[in-house]
């Protein structure tokens, strides 16, 4: 038993740093400033190793640009992407960059318009079904017994549902639209996050540092929040970031359906929906290939990102 | 292990029961009234509520949901509220064509990506594992229907090589040719997925076998290559294969509603969309149900099949 605690803390060393911090703090000695330091010693290692991976720090700059271009929006659209500002259907041109779409909007600008639902259902539900995730796995994980179960049979329940299905029935009977779709998201997609907080909590649960937490006194919730989920999130951060890129991917499907984000709204996905007709097709690419790429390149950067962050922390996280 | 497998079917008997409540209290929350899919701008008060006790309409929910449940696990699914059939007669007509494309989708992605982990692996950071790592970082990050689209803009309305949807032409249903030209685009976007997801299961699960001291014991014994692989390393990490086919399984059932949708596909994904279009809630009840089901027997025999394969792993106390 002694020499696995002894191999999982040396094998990484991040893990090892706010051991040794949250052993202090639970000794008591000069407690607080020693973890915090710790925690801000370990971002620094994780940052270092991150950055030895050229492509996922690729992805990185990609993504941020793409924040940037979603925030931005309003300044570089060179139109409104909602109004219908030139002839319809029309070809690429030195006006419309990349054409117009049926009703003459400039797809250029819904394109730029698009990623503001992209990034915002992508990470708003993964930060929704990252909290119920989290508290439910720190829950489950710390108290066990009956609450155990109780919250593993309904983590069951939820995880039998087809993911993609479920959501796309429950959007569409409550009304598709960008806020739907995003807490819908986030309500059905929490059972893994919610497993994955649950079996580290129980690894971190039998290591001696919480014992002597509980010996010395501390509150359950100062345990759970301070002792055991600074230990259990690089696991959680590296599975929200997939998170992230499967999020994405489901909300341009879902409207793509047209059971999602609902035209006049730009989304990626929508933009798309209008290429299931031959015509539009086969003869006008210029608006169903540009948001293609966009969603392809915000997903495959966010998945790099993941990936090198995995490797960062050390961890083999799905 | 009987006694497991026992225990695992009790459990998932109040998991079942969850998984309808929750599938019935979703469809019956919803605004709107079913009715209204029968009710025309002519018909008297007295016809809609007529209308309304034949379909049950008027019964207290508990009663609706007893009725609902009895009759669903006597086999009777109900009636479509859009053409009064059958729904389980709808669902099996449906079934067929999703399990041909799924069944030739997964029996394709597992033969080329099986392969692929493995090669990946044994040449660790070399050009080629870096590139196959690099695909399936591609295919993962395809959208599904961005993909189809191109497929069928590329290979068939500029080349023409290729159908652009459903499963056969009209009238030679029986071609097998045409089928199989059928097939091809919506499997090569289907088993791009599944590839992917597999390719790295089984390129980590080999990598960490190979590090394992048994193979080095294998190794210094002198035995060859093709034996080590076949016996010692490839035996070892069937268990994440065997986790990763777990969880495609159960998508068969629930089918692959974009790309269905994309090649106008016979399948229950394209009928699920289409019922979510028609409200047509007897329809999709069944088919969450059902899919759920799916989901249950597939990870009770995934648990035991892990038994079979790695006899370390012993179930019960």
């Amino acid at each position: 038993m002694d020499t696995d605690k002894f191999v999982l803390a040396t094998d990484n060393g991040a893990f090892g740093e706010v051991m040794t911090g949250t052993i202090c703090d639970g000794i008591g000695s000069s407690g607080q400033d020693t973890a915090e330091e710790a925690v801000e010693s370990w971002g620094k290692i994780t940052w270092r190793r991150f950055c030895r991976n050229k492509v996922a720090l690729g992805g990185m700059i990609i993504f941020l640009g793409i924040i940037l271009v979603a925030i931005l929006a309003p300044v570089i659209s060179p139109f409104d992407p909602n109004k219908t500002v030139g002839d319809f259907a029309a070809a690429p041109s030195a006006t419309h960059l990349l054409g117009t779409d049926d009703v003459g909007r400039d797809v250029l600008s819904r394109l730029i318009y698009g990623s503001q639902v992209s990034l915002i259902v992508g990470i708003g539900s993964v930060i929704i079904y990252a909290s119920i995730g989290i508290a439910l796995g720190l829950l489950s994980g710390y108290f066990g017994g009956m609450v155990d179960s109780a919250i593993m049979r309904i983590t069951e329940v939820f995880m039998a549902y087809p993911h993609f299905m479920i959501i796309m029935v429950i959007v569409s009977l409550i009304g598709p639209n960008m806020m739907t779709v995003m807490l819908v998201m986030g309500f059905m997609g929490w059972p893994p996050i919610c497993r994955l907080v649950r079996g580290e909590v129980l690894k971190v649960k039998s290591m001696d540092y919480i014992a002597s937490a509980i010996v010395t006194g501390y509150s359950p919730y100062r345990i759970v929040f301070r002792h055991i989920l600074p230990n259990v999130l690089s696991p959680i951060f590296v599975n929200a970031t997939f998170g992230i890129a499967s999020a994405i991917l489901m909300e341009a499907s879902l409207s793509f359906l047209g059971l999602g984000v609902q035209p006049p709204t730009a989304s990626w996905g929508n933009m798309l929906t209008s290429a299931q007709s031959l015509t539009t097709l086969s003869e006008e690419p210029w608006r169903w290939i540009p948001p293609g790429i966009a969603i392809l390149i915000a997903v495959l950067t966010v998945n790099f990102l993941g990936d090198g962050l995995n490797e960062a922390v050390g961890g083999d996280a799905k | 292990m009987g006694r497991y497998v026992l225990n695992r079917l009790l459990i998932s008997i109040p998991v079942l029961l969850l998984i309808s409540v929750g599938a019935f209290v979703l469809v019956h929350l919803t605004p709107g009234d079913p009715a209204d899919m029968y009710v025309s701008p002519d018909m008297t008060k007295e016809q809609i509520e007529a209308t309304r006790i034949a379909l049950g309409l008027d019964k207290s929910w508990v009663i609706q949901y007893y009725e609902w449940i009895k009759n669903f696990v006597g086999g009777n699914f109900g009636f479509s509220f859009t053409n009064r059939h059958p729904v389980g007669e709808i669902i099996l007509q449906r079934l067929n064509p999703t399990l041909i494309l799924m069944s030739v989708s997964l029996i394709v992605a597992y033969l080329s990506a099986i392969p692929l982990g493995i090669v990946s692996a044994l040449n660790k950071n070399s050009f080629l594992d870096r590139f196959i790592v690099g695909w399936t970082f591609f295919n993962v990050s395809f959208p599904p229907f961005f993909l189809g689209l191109a497929l069928i803009y590329i290979l068939a309305v500029q080349l023409d090589i290729f159908p652009t949807g459903g499963m056969a032409v009209l009238g030679q249903e029986d071609d097998l040719g045409s089928q199989i030209m059928h097939l091809v685009l919506p499997v090569t976007v289907m088993a791009s997925q599944f590839s992917a997801n597999m390719i790295r299961y089984v390129r980590a699960s080999v990598l960490d076998v190979l590090g394992q001291n048994y193979i080095r014991t294998a190794v210094s014994k002198g035995l060859s290559g093709l034996h080590i692989l076949l016996f010692h390393v490839f035996r070892n990490s069937l268990i994440p294969i065997i986790t990763v086919i777990g969880t495609d399984l159960p998508k068969i059932i629930g089918g692959a509603v974009i790309t269905e949708q994309i090649f106008q596909w016979p399948g229950i994904g394209s009928l699920t969309v289409a019922s979510i279009f028609s409200r047509d809630y007897p329809i999709l009840m069944s088919i969450v149900i059902l899919s759920a089901i799916a989901v249950l027997i597939t990870n009770l025999l995934v648990d035991v099949l892990y038994a079979v394969i790695d006899p370390r792993i012993r179930y019960g106390k």
